[in-house]
């Protein structure tokens, strides 16, 4: 009797357990698995449009390889672009953003405020944003008559100039990002126990020693995760190209390039070849970094 | 007495050095700078939208709106159509989008994450290390493959494109949120006798909705300002405010009536602010990310 009731409350358990992930785990199967395997068999397709047929082969990988090296090509400055996206978000945002975290954290004057508006542009529609900058920074716009009052020059073409085009479009992505991980790094610090923070204070501890050996240690957990989610996006990182110059004026990154053969109907097959390719050389720096992370942490002891 | 001596502490520890002052003078000059930097292009955006109309604007941008047009409010409600919808089917469209997506998206993924939490075996595991695997799997491409499933499935130009997003095998916030909810009070319901499903959603769901309403608003937010899956799903049948706002803005390359898009673009924007207004406090210091270190 006692052995049935325990099978009876087994199966419930499992059953339940069955039940509350079996949608999650079709999706995950359709639109994970399934797709990941498609993309893979896409990439070495070769459609025929005007015969209907599929032929399979390596074309793709050769189009994308020939191409990524030779000088003047798409591919090869849409992947320098995706680095330059990436490098800045790594090298500059991220780190402007702790050091903004732990200003607000320390409840700078006027922080609420600060904090309020500094999240702003992640909660307005990017359209919105893009669209107002591109006319603040146009000519005839507040900046032009900006410098035409101190100066009497006028604002160079930001945008439709192959020079300045895709700098600009850095800029817009680190200065309207760097609020952007205010909620998970905030969090953070708000978690940190006060009475360490008063220790260090009491052993006279100033602010930059205390955002370096008391504050990072204490969020790392957080920071690496996020280190972690920005190496992953080695190869898609981008800013709002569609928004600003739909790839024109040299401004193609690996992402957009991939979205507008979606959008336009375009080689949908070459664009899987691209991204099966860079996900094989993402994996180990991945891994690598990952590594490192992992090091990190135990030398602080997280 | 003893109030006397907390104060003191207090002020010790608040007490800031001279060179500290000095960089905190420093940082909110340079939080001032920044902060007009983001702010103006809003207040820009707002004057425009008050100009006469088109041709006034592309005389003076600067200048502030005279007289003030209020009514390139109403006209936006009325002329900004895309693909046949109005502002308010946009609208609408938005709504759908944004809280379908992120309502059914959110009510799978956390009956998912509570069993990967405390429902512990070889099963629940392989889940959670799944989901940690496929998290830093560096994939850069499979939105071609996706396009073309989801074309297959006849969800292009489709409401029901929601479909999508009924998963998510585990949300980390959650399951951070989840790991310091007792169990204790689902043993003694238990012993109650209350099943597994009344356990769920009775007791345990109920004291996770504090951080169920943030992923709730920030996704909600996220999929309303989303423009790019629009664009490429929905954008010829219902298109959503964020992707409508980008074909509208390509359209007036050629009509020129600028501050009725920008009459538009900031009502479009308003219900986000809003419901960040709301929630920012709770927002910025409840959200907690643990490490996923192994």
């Amino acid at each position: 009797m006692r052995k049935q009731i325990f099978d009876v409350k087994k199966t419930s358990r499992i059953v339940f357990i069955g039940l509350m992930t079996l949608v999650p785990v079709l999706n995950f199967l359709v639109f994970y698995v399934y797709v990941n395997f498609n993309s893979i068999l896409m990439a070495f397709q070769i459609r025929n449009y005007s015969t209907y047929t599929v032929k399979y082969g390596f074309q793709n990988f050769k189009h994308f390889f020939g191409d990524i090296f030779t000088t003047g090509t798409v591919f090869k400055s849409a992947l320098n672009n995706t680095l330059i996206f990436f490098s800045a978000n790594l090298f500059i945002t991220i780190p402007l953003s702790i050091l903004m975290c732990y200003f607000i954290y320390k409840k700078i004057l006027g922080f609420k405020i600060f904090r309020f508006f500094f999240y702003l542009p992640n909660i307005i529609i990017g359209t919105v944003t893009v669209s107002l900058f591109k006319n603040v920074i146009s000519s005839g716009g507040p900046i032009d008559a900006l410098i035409n009052a101190l100066t009497g020059g006028s604002i160079p073409n930001l945008l439709s100039n192959s020079d300045n085009a895709l700098k600009t479009i850095v800029f817009y992505t680190i200065f309207y990002s760097l609020g952007g991980n205010m909620i998970l790094l905030g969090g953070a610090m708000n978690n940190i126990d006060a009475s360490v923070i008063e220790s260090a204070k009491i052993d006279g501890a100033g602010w930059a020693r205390e955002l370096l050996n008391i504050v990072l240690p204490l969020i790392w957990p957080t920071l690496s995760v996020m280190l972690l989610m920005v190496s992953v996006g080695l190869f898609t990182a981008s800013g709002p190209i569609l928004l600003f110059t739909q790839g024109s004026y040299n401004t193609y990154t690996i992402s957009y390039w991939i979205y507008e053969q979606m959008m336009l109907g375009g080689n949908l097959e070459l664009a899987s070849a691209i991204g099966i390719s860079l996900t094989v050389i993402a994996f180990p720096i991945v891994y690598l970094f990952k590594y490192l992370l992992n090091r990190t942490s135990d030398r602080i002891g997280v | 007495m003893y109030n006397l001596v907390k104060l003191q502490k207090k002020n010790r520890l608040n007490k800031r050095g001279k060179g500290e002052k000095l960089i905190f003078i420093i940082v909110f000059i340079l939080f001032v700078f920044y902060f007009i930097g983001i702010i103006y292009p809003y207040i820009f955006g707002f004057n425009a939208s008050l100009k006469e109309n088109g041709r006034a604007f592309m005389r003076d941008m600067v200048g502030i709106a005279n007289p003030m047009n209020f009514g390139n409010y109403r006209i936006a409600l009325s002329k900004l159509v895309v693909s046949d919808n109005s502002f308010f089917m946009m609208t609408f469209n938005s709504l759908w989008y944004s809280i379908g997506t992120t309502g059914l998206s959110l009510f799978f993924c956390a009956m998912s994450t509570y069993v990967v939490c405390f429902y512990r075996n070889a099963y629940t595991r392989f889940i959670y290390n799944l989901v940690i695997f496929t998290m830093i799997l560096p994939i850069v491409g499979s939105g071609p493959a996706s396009y073309r499933l989801i074309a297959q499935l006849g969800l292009m130009q489709s409401p029901l494109i929601l479909v999508v997003s009924m998963g998510g095998l585990l949300n980390l916030i959650l399951y951070a949120y989840f790991k310091v909810i007792s169990w204790t009070y689902a043993e003694a319901a238990m012993i109650d006798g209350a099943g597994h499903f009344t356990i769920y959603f009775k007791i345990m769901l109920p004291q996770a909705l504090p951080i169920m309403s943030i992923l709730f608003a920030t996704g909600v937010v996220g999929a309303w300002n989303d423009y790019s899956t629009p664009i490429l799903y929905l954008n010829e049948s219902y298109p959503t405010l964020a992707s409508g706002l980008y074909v509208y803005e390509s359209k007036i390359k050629y009509l020129a009536n600028q501050p009725v898009f920008f009459a538009g673009a900031l009502m479009a924007a308003l219900p986000p602010v809003i419901l960040f207004a709301l929630m920012q406090n709770f927002l910025m210091t409840r959200v907690y990310l643990g490490g996923i270190k192994g």
